[in-house]
């Protein structure tokens, strides 16, 4: 299988090609064009896909994003619009390694936050999110790392509780206030 | 299962920029040596092939639409390149039948 890890890849064109299997950990895809490529069980960790483009044609079962930037990533649907790639919209085409970041989209859509060891989810908001929102949200968006979020344990959350969630946040994860 | 011809290309640190390969083998095997400059090279015209170059500085590689082509390219400079159509990566089939046939 072709390795192409850690190469500079701004601007390639991969229209319609066949890159299934392909390692690209590392790799530099800036402004790379993926529409309607075969990309299934490719390794996209920590690649960064900034201005990079794909399609409802785009194949990515199974792919891993494990750490991968997908800010300015733009989606082009069968009707020709084109969208800011969503964390969610990724896990529903199966993509690997994104569950806590779905979490953290929706947090920030609902102006809420939550924090994980060494890790912040959303935005500073006027209404905490707790463990058991954001299980609740990444089950929601249907992605599979729901059971680790659930088990994460959970810190620096403010004072302030989430009425009808104290029974919750006594369940497996820990909460420190 | 039919034999197939792979000649093999092993090319010492230099400048190969805007080289064109074209040839009547079934699949070439290119080795680049690291850190030489291979700008604008076009292999549109092989069907097979397999290119190994870490590090090498491939920008605006172009490859032909149904050509199969295996990159062993890590830590490359590949911007711009063009593999619209073709496919990254041969089957080990068609991988181990190309490497029955070889010759240099």
């Amino acid at each position: 299988m072709s390795n192409l890890r850690f190469a500079s890849l701004i601007g390639a064109d991969f229209t319609g090609t066949n890159a299934r299997g392909v390692d690209f950990h590392g790799a530099n895809l800036t402004g790379a064009n993926l529409t309607g490529a075969n990309l299934a069980g490719s390794d996209f960790s920590e690649v960064n896909f900034t201005g990079a483009r794909i399609s409802a044609g785009t194949d990515l079962q199974g792919a891993n994003f494990t750490g991968a930037i997908i800010q300015g990533m733009t989606f082009a649907d069968r009707d020709g619009n084109v969208t800011p790639v969503s964390y969610k919209q990724l896990a529903e085409r199966g993509v690997q390694g994104i569950g806590l970041q779905v979490a953290y989209e929706k947090a920030g859509q609902e102006g809420r936050f939550f924090k994980t060891e060494g890790v912040s989810f959303g935005q500073e908001a006027t209404q905490p999110l707790d463990y058991a929102q954001a299980a609740a949200a990444m089950r929601e968006s249907g992605v599979s790392a729901v059971q680790n979020a659930s088990n994460a344990t959970l810190g620096q959350m403010p004072a302030q509780a989430v009425p009808g969630q104290q029974q919750e946040r006594d369940g497996p994860g820990t909460m420190r206030s | 299962m039919s034999q197939l011809n792979q000649h093999t290309l092993n090319l010492p640190l230099g400048t190969y920029s805007g080289a064109k390969f074209t040839g009547k083998c079934d699949a070439y095997s290119i080795s680049i040596a690291e850190g030489s400059v291979a700008r604008n090279m076009d292999i549109s015209g092989l069907k097979f092939t397999q290119i190994s170059a870490p590090g090498v500085d491939l920008t605006g590689l172009r490859a032909e639409a149904s050509s199969i082509i295996t990159l062993h390219t890590p830590g490359a400079k590949l911007d711009g390149a063009n593999f619209a159509g073709a496919t990254l990566g041969m089957s080990h089939r068609l991988s181990h039948s190309v490497s029955e046939g070889s010759h240099e």
